[in-house]
């Protein structure tokens, strides 16, 4: 078995009395895509600092590629591409000076600095925009050009810290498609953050969620989905009164309920709990005419997690 | 130095250059040159009865590019660190000496052509007598001190800019911080130069005089006791603020 690209151990940081990271245990095997999911503060840029050398660690190792962050990382950061949640390009720049910057920071020669900026702006479509300067751009152009940044010099292991804040929807979709597709065909391991579930769900092969400074589960998507067991009922009838919707809201098993025409929306964070739900619904007089019972899929799981029933 | 430590400081000096000279920036540097000239041409007739052809006037003329060096090295580091490229930089290959050096080489350059351009006018007016026949023959002397004088106390306010930007939490911060030092820098250097001469219209001498030469000796300790501190402090965690 591949030693792995990332490896760490109770890797901790505490800012005065902040566990920002808190005993994290990640090990990521080469050439997958691997997620760190959790909501804002939750420890997952301080996380990306420190597997760079950007920051020390309090206590607790970790070693990229083989090489130890706190002893190695000049090494690491040599070996790695890196989009932060700022695309941290210049904005008075052209798009290609931009990649020209990197390529000349990273040495890359001449003309295979030339090929190959070219063959990233024209996988993301940014060829024929090359001159322009970015500070125009929008997000999803900028965010491209950042990971087409990141991989100019053909990194072992790419680092996107929430490739895909600010984005609408068809621009982040075309984002993972277009990651994915490159990723793969570079054979790169990737580790990134973010904190939507769907995102995760997308692309990862594996996900460790992230909750103040802490791992609280760890595996492939579908294994966290099973895990968990968040699961969906949707009510359909009449009578479903708001009294109702925050009773059912107020129990600890239910992550989420809500009234929408004539359905009622409950989300549960068990199989157990649908017939208690079921039951609160009939006691309270509404009609009810089917119960229809799903899985949640990898966004429930999430909120279950964080929701510490689990 | 390496020769890889020389090219990635080069790399980023002229990454410096290019993002200070960009096309949008343009029409203010060329206005602050302009005030420059006008500054510098206007000190020996704005001096001329009080100080003119004393170290005094060097210090007027050496005030506007301290000042700009001062505003140009707190937006090199904290700048850019507010701009939100810096830590992108710091997550590359580059070293933190690169990084720094690059930065610092490409204030210095920028303020030694300032300093010429805010000279030259000025002392061409001394020299074509405008501002007075009796201080027209000192204008060499003049140019001679501004230069020896000037290099250092620039220097020494790059260096020292560099360091508060790395210690303020803010552009803003370090800005004030680094405008605050040129300030005092100034008035400490027309308080050595009254004193040294004795009272403020004292003609300088033509030899260098011991306690001129005392007085850039300690600038000169100054200067690389600053750029070791520099040097000492810029990692990557403080040059991203990090605490």
């Amino acid at each position: 078995m591949p030693a792995p690209a990332i490896l760490t151990e109770q890797l901790t940081r505490t800012f005065r009395s902040l566990h920002a990271v808190d005993n994290v245990e990640l090990a990521v095997a080469p050439g997958m895509i691997f997620g760190v999911l959790g909501p804002m503060g939750a420890g997952k840029t301080t996380l990306v600092r420190l597997l760079l050398g950007l920051l020390a660690p309090t206590s607790g190792t970790a070693f990229m590629l083989g090489y130890d962050v706190r002893t190695q990382a000049d090494a690491i950061r040599a070996r790695t591409g890196v989009v932060l949640q700022a695309s941290g390009l210049y904005d008075d720049f052209t798009a290609l000076e931009n990649l020209e910057l990197y390529a000349r920071i990273w040495h890359l020669p001449i003309p295979d600095r030339n090929n190959r900026i070219e063959m990233l702006m024209h996988h993301f479509g940014l060829w024929s925009r090359r001159h322009e300067r970015v500070g125009n751009w929008s997000p999803g152009m900028k965010h491209e050009l950042a990971i087409a940044r990141a991989l100019v010099h053909r990194p072992a292991l790419l680092i996107l810290d929430e490739p895909s804040l600010g984005l609408d929807e068809p621009a982040r979709d075309a984002l993972h498609r277009e990651l994915f597709a490159l990723v793969r065909n570079e054979g790169a391991t990737v580790l990134l953050t973010t904190k939507d579930a769907n995102e995760i769900g997308a692309l990862c092969d594996e996900v460790a969620v992230m909750d103040h400074g802490r791992i609280v589960a760890a595996g492939t998507p579908a294994s966290l989905v099973n895990h968990t067991g968040a699961t969906h009922v949707r009510i359909q009838g009449s009578g479903f009164t708001a009294d109702l919707v925050r009773l059912i809201g107020s129990r600890r098993d239910v992550l989420n309920a809500e009234s929408q025409h004539d359905s009622l929306l409950v989300e549960v964070a068990h199989d157990g709990a649908c017939a208690a739900v079921v039951n609160l619904v009939v006691e309270s007089g509404a009609d009810i005419v089917t119960v229809e019972r799903s899985n949640g899929g990898l966004d429930a799981a999430y909120r279950a997690l964080l929701g510490g029933v689990i | 130095m390496t020769p890889t430590l020389l090219s990635d400081s080069m790399t980023i000096a002229y990454k410096e250059w290019r993002e200070w000279f960009a096309r949008s920036a343009r029409p203010g540097w060329l206005g602050l040159m302009l005030l420059m000239v006008i500054w510098s041409m206007a000190a020996p007739f704005a001096l001329r009865q009080v100080s003119a052809g004393t170290m005094l006037m060097v210090l007027v003329w050496l005030s506007l590019p301290m000042a700009i060096s001062g505003v140009v090295v707190a937006d090199s580091f904290a700048g850019e660190r507010e701009r939100q490229t810096l830590e992108t930089l710091l997550t590359s290959r580059l070293s933190d000496h690169a990084i720094v050096i690059g930065k610092i080489v490409a204030v210095v350059i920028v303020a030694a052509v300032f300093l010429l351009l805010d000279l030259a006018p000025g002392i061409a007016v001394v020299a074509a007598g405008a501002a007075g026949p009796e201080i027209a023959l000192s204008a060499g002397r003049l140019g001679f001190w501004a230069v020896v004088i000037g290099l250092p106390l620039i220097a020494l306010v790059i260096s020292m800019g560099a360091i508060f930007a790395l210690y303020a939490y803010t552009a803003r911060q370090s800005l004030l911080l680094v405008m605050a030092f040129v300030g005092a820098l100034l008035l400490s250097a027309a308080g050595v130069v009254v004193w040294v001469s004795g009272q403020p219209s004292a003609n300088l001498a033509p030899e260098v005089p011991a306690a001129h030469a005392f007085a850039i000796g300690v600038l000169l300790a100054l200067d690389g006791a600053a750029l070791a501190w520099l040097m000492a402090c810029a990692h990557r965690t403080r040059l991203l603020a990090l605490r």
